[in-house]
């Protein structure tokens, strides 16, 4: 499929995009719930199962099972991995939870906030070795060689994920205020866009393949996809409407997140004396009073429409690699969602 | 939009000085159109970081004649993903300048590239024990 005709179908792409979700989310879930042991402790087992449970977009899974398909592969054979993939993604969650005290994930209150840190802590470490359990499963499905090969792109993708948490934490521990966007896209590709989007498709495409590495504009694609998608998520977070969003609305601000919004403020000098102090408090130190006023000069001052302006740019970025990334996939259904997902990106509510 | 910056108020784990500095007064801007001009540049530093990794190793074993396990084992981790896309790229030009009667020829090729550089990456995972038994610097006479 052609760029120009991938925009031709942009029409009937939200309901493709939001079907293919729908389907591909099912699936995962389901597989999900059957690796959850049956018969152990159900104070750690009830709580993943409730957690899993909970709604989820599943773009994930669906990012795998979709590029899988649309490279002619056996998206069943597939299910194993997106579903790991699905698995990883709700144990990142909980920790980042735990580390940025969030209190709501997915419109219910965060794990830790519900059953405390040392549950929240067990469902993480659960869900990776209930992921890492359906990878080595992957064994007899896909063969030794090529579950090898997932375990490695596994392990890279978890490496970045903790190496971009770590320089998230890290700039609010250390108060780091000379940032820019640069600095700000590489957190963004380790923190999210690796394990969110690259990661995925890369391994539905290997699926499909049995091991042929994609073309190197599949990292491209995946990495602008994942960028436009995290910004439109920290967007979301100052303008979202709770009950869509199932996050805090704001709580980027309260936690100090470097995110493009704030770095944008941070490059207009002089910083202004309560913005400076603002930042060297702790999260029970700041006000709701500051919070609202860092809000609404966030507004004035055009930082979430800069944000928002650079999700669009990325959005346009990841399809104008579309047609290398893909030339050798198959005009179908998982291709045509896959070719809609920087649009629905840059406009979800949720 | 450009700043200077010092190393002491650099960001923790941000890009190495060196390789930021000479592309900072491209990339760096506030403008939502150079977004994915300094995305993509930001991609193409963490793909390359797997060459910057590797110069200690060579370097250790040049000036003390013996290979950190370890940090060898950090640098073929990142190393084997971007040999993959090294074979890609090459993959990409032949189908360039290929008629199709040899693409199945060109794909086994590219098949077995992979596969080579995967046995490469693993055979030099067992390296460092091979070269510190050879130059009697093995690690664990030392412990």
């Amino acid at each position: 499929m052609t760029l120009d005709e991938a925009r031709r179908t942009e029409v009937d792409a939200g309901d493709l995009v939001e079907a293919t979700l729908s389907r591909y989310r099912t699936l995962a879930l389901e597989r999900m719930l059957e690796t959850v042991p049956a018969d152990g402790p159900r104070y750690l087992y009830d709580v993943v199962r409730d957690y899993l449970q909970r709604p989820a977009k599943g773009m994930r899974p669906a990012l795998c099972l979709a590029a899988c398909g649309a490279w002619g592969g056996d998206v069943g054979a597939a299910v194993g991995t997106a579903t790991a993939v699905e698995l990883l993604h709700n144990a990142f969650l909980v920790f980042d939870d735990v580390q940025d005290e969030s209190e709501l994930r997915r419109g219910s209150p965060s794990l830790q906030s519900e059953y405390g840190v040392g549950v929240a802590l067990n469902v993480g470490n659960a869900l990776y070795v209930l992921a890492f359990e359906l990878l080595r499963a992957n064994r007899s499905v896909l063969g030794p060689t090529l579950t090898e090969r997932i375990i490695r792109e596994t392990l890279q993708m978890m490496r970045h994920t903790l190496e971009g948490q770590a320089i998230e934490i890290g700039w609010i521990r250390d108060n780091a205020s000379n940032l820019d966007a640069e600095d700000y896209y590489r957190m963004c590709l380790k923190k999210t866009s690796w394990y969110s989007c690259i990661y995925p498709l890369r391994i539905g495409s290997l699926i499909a393949t049995r091991g042929v590495e994609p073309s190197p504009a599949l990292y491209r694609f995946g990495w602008y996809l994942g960028a436009a998608f995290q910004i439109r998520d920290d967007v979301l977070n100052l303008i979202g409407e709770t009950e869509l969003y199932g996050k805090e609305r704001g709580g980027d601000l309260w936690e100090g997140k470097r995110t493009l919004m704030l770095i944008h403020q941070l490059q207009r000098r002089p910083t202004p004396a309560r913005l400076d102090r603002y930042l060297r408090q702790t999260r029970a130190e700041r006000s709701v009073a500051d919070v609202r006023w860092l809000h609404s000069r966030m507004e004035s001052m055009g930082s979430i429409e800069y944000a928002g302006g650079c999700a669009g740019t990325l959005a346009d970025a990841a399809l104008a690699e579309a047609p290398a990334a893909f030339a050798s996939a198959t005009d179908n259904d998982d291709l045509r969602f896959l070719l809609a997902m920087p649009e629905y990106v840059i406009q979800r509510q949720r | 939009m450009s700043r200077s910056r010092s190393s002491k108020d650099a960001p923790p784990d941000a890009a190495p000085p060196d390789r930021k500095r000479n592309k900072k007064a491209q990339r760096a801007g506030a403008r939502a159109s150079d977004a994915a001009e300094v995305a993509g540049g930001v991609l193409a530093d963490e793909l390359a970081a797997g060459i910057d990794a590797a110069r200690p190793v060579a370097r250790r074993l040049s000036e003390e004649q013996r290979v950190d396990e370890k940090e060898l084992g950090e640098v073929v981790a990142r190393a084997r993903s971007n040999i993959h896309e090294l074979v890609a790229l090459v993959d990409d030009r032949m189908k360039d300048l290929q008629s199709e009667d040899v693409q199945s020829l060109s794909n086994r090729l590219m098949t077995d590239a992979h596969d080579v550089a995967d046995l490469l990456m693993d055979m030099l995972g067992a390296a460092p024990t091979l070269i510190n038994r050879a130059a009697g610097t093995d690690g664990n006479a030392e412990d």
